[in-house]
């Protein structure tokens, strides 16, 4: 499962192709990529599996499921390194 | 009452002995100093500006005089004093007033927290300001005081004052503050425009301050509204070029040149992204003026 280091410190902008979050528990912002802002929103909603991460982002860019599971386990490793998002075992 | 309606005589009393209490848009300056050269330069250049009334609150106490007593003598330096503490090590005193005008930007940069801090310039027309943010030596002021020559008002050539609450621009419009060859730039571009004596030999060479004009001192209690980021860059021999700029990249950028960001937290977010998002951003590279003016103007009525 994935889900957000601080729900409630999350502040996030998006603006097409690009979005910026601000994590209030480490102060940090970051500019990223449309669809890692999705992955975000979803988060917010509450913790999600790599599956369902990836149906998300396949049906708001149209790809298929494959791809999006590898994007989705690219972005989250990325987001993980930044201190945005946690991962638990499944 | 203005500065420039007290005599020379009761300028020099006044400085040199209380203090003397003058606004700069919503912010209120005490300054107490007995050096001549501080008392000229703030009669040529501050003339405009109102005197504060007896009782009304002031903002930030400043004192600059020498160090020590050999130090009035011996290499003379002076010392800037901000609520009785020396934030920063002396200078020779011929660069007073220009440690005054430092000085004064780090206290509004460390101190006004209400509002977003940019290190930018800040024009306005019609109500809709354009900030361009920059680091030292971007062609920032220059841009700004060209387009102040040409009738924008001045909101500030050194910091943009975004209301963490509002989301306007307030204004804090001091002398223009040019380096080395843009002073020159500037005499030859507007032949009128009124300087304050060159200060040389400065950790940034040459200073000289142009006085900000009449009407933007004036009408410094009235903000205006973000409409334009504009990264400006000058280079010698370039082709004026503008280039929209993603909201994203623009945020970073702003942030990156923000004196207060880190300090602001959730709130600066939320300004900054506001701001950005209200505005369009671009990048402006430039070498003539006039191009860099005339590119600036086509984006007033975009949007």
């Amino acid at each position: 499962m994935v889900s957000l280091v601080s729900a409630t410190g999350l502040h996030l902008r998006c603006w097409g192709e690009e979005a910026v979050v601000f994590d209030e528990w480490n102060g940090r912002t970051q500019l990223i990529a449309h669809p890692a802002d999705l992955l975000l929103l979803e988060l917010l909603k509450g913790s999600c599996s790599h599956e369902e991460l990836a149906k998300t982002v396949a049906a708001a860019v149209q790809i298929s499921a494959t791809e999006a599971s590898e994007y989705v386990i690219g972005v989250v490793k990325v987001l993980s390194d930044q201190g945005l998002v946690a991962l638990a075992f499944e | 009452m203005q500065l420039g309606d007290l005599s020379e005589r009761a300028l020099t009393e006044r400085l040199s002995r209380q203090g003397l209490a003058f606004s700069i848009g919503e912010f209120n300056v005490s300054l107490r100093s007995t050096m001549k050269p501080v008392h000229h330069s703030l009669a040529d250049l501050y003339g405009d500006y109102a005197v504060c009334s007896p009782g009304d609150l002031i903002d930030f106490h400043v004192e600059l005089d020498a160090p020590g007593i050999l130090r009035r003598w011996l290499r003379p330096q002076v010392e800037f004093r901000f609520d009785g503490r020396s934030p920063f090590k002396p200078l020779p005193q011929h660069q007073a007033f220009a440690m005054f005008e430092w000085g004064l930007n780090w206290c509004i940069a460390n101190h006004a927290h209400r509002y977003l801090v940019v290190h930018a310039a800040v024009v306005e027309r019609g109500g809709k300001a354009f900030i361009f943010p920059g680091m030292p030596g971007s062609g920032k002021s220059t841009l700004c005081a060209a387009l102040v020559c040409r009738g924008w008002r001045l909101l500030s050539d050194e910091m943009a004052l975004i209301s963490t609450e509002r989301g306007f621009v307030s204004a804090v419009p001091r002398p223009v503050s040019l380096k080395n060859e843009s002073i020159d730039v500037i005499r030859r571009f507007e032949p009128s425009a009124v300087f304050g004596q060159p200060i040389a030999d400065t950790a940034k060479g040459t200073i000289a301050h142009m006085r900000a004009p009449r009407t933007s001192v004036v009408d410094s209690l009235q903000p205006a509204t973000p409409f334009r980021v504009v990264f400006p860059r000058f280079a010698a021999g370039a082709v004026c070029e503008l280039l929209p700029l993603s909201r994203g990249r623009a945020f970073m950028q702003v942030a990156q040149n923000a004196f207060n960001y880190d300090v602001l937290g959730a709130a600066g977010f939320e300004v900054l992204a506001d701001t950005v998002e209200r505005c369009l951003s671009y990048s402006l590279t430039y070498h003539r003026l006039e191009d860099a003016i005339a590119a600036i103007e086509g984006l007033r009525g975009d949007g």
